[in-house]
């Protein structure tokens, strides 16, 4: 039923397409990490970095419930400090930021966590302009469209 | 009264110059065999003046009959007529010297018809004619004392027909008869027949054919060597007279041709200007009715009969709502002053134009205004272009509207949506509560949904790759499954194996996504959509080859005004729904890889509309191509 083997060129539509798909969402069970939890040996620590605070705590309650180990940042810098301890598994960072855009965090953590999975998450078609900028420099990042569904964010960082 | 005295002083005078003026004197033999003394000559008298004319030719001629000589007159009709009323005047009694041969009056056109042959004087049939009146007149002359008298004027008949050889030719002649017959001959041209330059050498040559010239009226009665000196020393100064008059009217022409070939140049120059403009140029009067229109504003009017312009109002020519316009332009230039405005006018067949106008008055030497110009400047592509700039630029503002919009939508959509999910996702809700939950998320699906189509202008930043044609098409119908199986539409696809594209696979997919929405929109329930993608080639350049994606439906079909406008942006059909980007968006997607998008479209019988579009399969070894939004 869901279109499967979604690349991240097409993840930008992604959300209409699950959505056409509903029921989707009731698939997405805390039991479907074990695939992930069994590849790390842990639950995939994840950090949501989004200037509003409703979304950066929302997504990381979603995922805490969803086998994930999440934690929500307001501000890309407090993110940037977190990875000094520990690098995580998956960023999952807003683009447009006041002080310190996604961009420019998802390089940072690019260059001192290289393991780590980046997903960029924006709502603003502006993200292309600082896309084409980290582009210029080396650096290839997933994008996902706001909204996303919850369904669907799962889906993505599963895979 | 007048010409009476006239006449009789001249009469006397001539009787005095018979016997004063020069003359050959030739041995004559008389038909007697007699060798005799005898006068003869040839003169020729060139006159101005009717009147004298005929009253000279009376002397000559009541002088010989006076004498006793025989006369013959060979004339035109009103000469002979005038003659003969001016004899009889002269208390000679014609009709008795006409009875016995002493006078003797012939038409010269008569006579000249005996012996013209080919519009030359025979000298046979000329001797054959005029010989038996001479022997004639001598008969009569012998009963008496005394010579022949003869005058004619047929030369100067065919001096007037334009005949000059003909006339030396027969001139000639006489002279050989002259001789012959010891005449006394006269004949006369008028002094018009010479009044050509060219003719001075024909004048010289005439001449030279008698042996005496009597002049004009006003040197022919001179009395004495003082007075004819006088007149010599007058002429020559008449002559110098005439020459600095020549002179200086040769002057003036070549000076009028110089100033005729200035103008010519510059009415020349402004002709080319006038022609080689592509603006309309046109005078009008001073009531603004059209005079003239320049053959390039002829074209540009797609004039095809200039005739029916001509003479009518300029103003009434503009659109209505342009016409006060038209009227304080043309009031502007009648005052002075330059009008000008822009304004619609349709051309005679009726194709709108839009035109920027400027009239300027014309004036006359004396400054007064005499008329107006008018030139007018086609500008319709100019305004079309303005106006697409125009929409370029709504259209830009409108996309930066919208990614503002959608900045502020979408943080709420996702913080509202994520609650909703942990909300529907905590364990022990009850039921109800459960399926209000439910369908607060489907409805908010469904405001994403439309944020998404309305607001966010997809924009796929990643690089080109090889896409699967099959797999691209599999991916889209998949989409939109549900919607096909709830309208039962049939789809039918050919694909050919093997086909791939380099592009970006998301665009790709949002330009195959919008025409399936179309096709699914406008199609009825249980309705029909083929789907074919085959390897194709570039319709213009044969090289470039690529694939051709060809999508149609039996649905509704689109009429021609809709057809005409389906890929102007925010144009729409589906108003409640639609936000008239789809085809835009696809045809800019299509074309940024260098590929086109075409279509046909009917109603009626057997309705429906294909769209096909042609990507070329890229240069993975080529320029990345980037995307614009």
């Amino acid at each position: 039923m869901i279109v499967s083997g979604l690349c991240m060129t097409c993840l930008g539509s992604s959300f209409w397409f699950s959505s056409l798909a509903p029921g989707a969402q009731n698939e997405s069970q805390p039991g479907e990490n074990r695939d992930v939890i069994a590849t790390l040996g842990h639950r995939p620590l994840v950090l949501v970095v989004d200037d509003e605070p409703l979304i950066a705590d929302s997504v990381a309650a979603i995922l805490n419930r969803n086998g994930f180990d999440a934690k929500a940042f307001y501000s890309g810098m407090d993110a940037v400090r977190s990875v000094e301890e520990q690098c995580p598994d998956i960023v999952l960072t807003d683009v447009i930021m006041p002080d310190f855009d996604g961009v420019r965090l998802a390089m940072a953590i690019r260059a001192c966590c290289p393991k780590s999975r980046i997903v960029l998450f924006s709502g603003n078609a502006a993200t292309s302009a600082l896309l084409d900028h980290a582009v210029t420099n080396g650096f290839f990042f997933e994008l996902l469209t706001k909204p996303v569904h919850p369904a669907q964010l799962l889906k993505t960082l599963r895979a | 009264m007048k010409i009476c005295l006239t006449f009789l002083s001249g009469w006397y005078l001539d009787l005095v110059q018979l016997q004063s003026r020069k003359r050959e004197i030739h041995d004559c033999e008389t038909p007697g065999g007699q060798s005799a003394l005898s006068l003869v000559s040839h003169s020729v008298h060139f006159y101005e003046d009717d009147f004298v004319f005929l009253d000279k030719l009376s002397e000559f001629a009541g002088a010989a009959l006076g004498s006793g000589s025989a006369c013959v007159v060979i004339a035109s009709a009103p000469h002979r007529a005038g003659l003969t009323e001016r004899l009889e005047h002269l208390a000679i009694n014609l009709r008795f010297a006409a009875g016995c041969d002493q006078f003797i009056a012939l038409d010269a056109e008569e006579t000249l018809s005996r012996f013209m042959v080919y519009d030359r004087p025979d000298r046979e049939l000329f001797l054959q004619t005029i010989e038996p009146i001479l022997f004639r007149a001598r008969a009569a002359v012998q009963r008496g004392n005394g010579s022949i008298t003869a005058f004619g004027e047929m030369v100067a008949v065919l001096w007037d027909k334009g005949q000059f050889e003909a006339a030396i030719e027969l001139e000639n002649i006489w002279n050989e008869v002259v001789a012959r017959h010891s005449l006394i001959l006269r004949c006369a041209y008028p002094l018009r027949c010479f009044a050509d330059q060219a003719r001075y050498a024909l004048f010289q040559r005439i001449c030279m054919e008698h042996t005496e010239t009597i002049p004009t009226e006003d040197y022919a009665s001179l009395s004495g060597e003082a007075e004819r000196l006088r007149m010599i020393s007058s002429l020559q100064q008449k002559a110098l007279l005439v020459r600095t008059v020549v002179d200086e009217r040769e002057k003036e022409i070549a000076q009028r041709k110089q100033v005729e070939e200035r103008l010519r140049r510059s009415e020349q120059f402004a002709r080319n200007v006038v022609e080689s403009s592509d603006d309309c140029v046109k005078l009008l009067d001073l009531h603004g009715r059209v005079e003239y229109i320049s053959p390039p504003g002829v074209r540009a009017l797609e004039i095809e009969d200039l005739n029916e312009i001509l003479g009518r109002r300029w103003v009434d020519f503009w659109r209505e709502e342009d016409r006060p316009k038209a009227e304080a332009a043309l009031t502007a230039a009648k005052a002075g002053g330059v009008g000008s405005f822009q304004g619609e006018c349709s051309t005679q067949r009726g194709t709108r134009k839009s035109w920027d106008v400027k009239i300027t008055p014309i004036r006359n030497v004396d400054g007064k205004i005499e008329g107006l110009i008018a030139v007018s400047r086609d500008i319709t592509e100019l305004r079309h272009a303005q106006q697409m700039a125009v929409q370029a630029e709504k259209l830009a503002a409108a996309g930066r509207m919208a990614a503002t919009i959608a900045h502020e939508i979408n943080n709420p959509l996702e913080a509202v949506t994520n609650f909703i999910y942990l909300a529907r996702t905590t364990p022990g809700l009850p039921e109800d509560v459960s399926r209000y939950l439910e369908i607060a998320d489907r409805e908010l699906t469904r405001v994403a949904q439309i944020a998404q189509k309305t607001l966010g202008f997809y924009r796929d930043t990643s690089k080109n790759r090889w896409v699967e044609v099959g797999e691209l098409i599999q991916d889209v119908m998949q989409i939109y499954e549900r919607k096909l199986r709830y309208k039962n539409i049939q789809t039918y696809t050919s694909i050919d194996s093997g086909l791939r594209i380099y592009v970006k696979q998301g665009e790709i997919k949002q330009a195959l996504a919008n025409l399936i929405a179309n096709a699914i929109d406008a199609s009825k329930t249980g309705g029909k959509i083929w789907i074919r993608a085959r390897a194709s080639r570039h319709w213009s350049n044969r090289m470039e080859t690529g694939v051709r994606i060809t999508l149609a439906d039996n649905g509704s079909g689109m009429p021609p005004e809709v057809q005409q406008r389906i890929f102007i942006p925010f144009f729409t059909t589906k108003a409640e729904v639609g936000t008239g980007i789809g085809l835009w968006v696809t045809k800019s997607i299509i074309e940024q890889y260098g590929g086109y998008l075409r279509f046909r479209s009917r109603q009626g019988e057997r309705p429906g509309t294909a769209m096909s579009f042609f990507v070329p399969d890229g240069r993975p070894e080529g320029k990345e191509i980037t995307v614009a939004a």
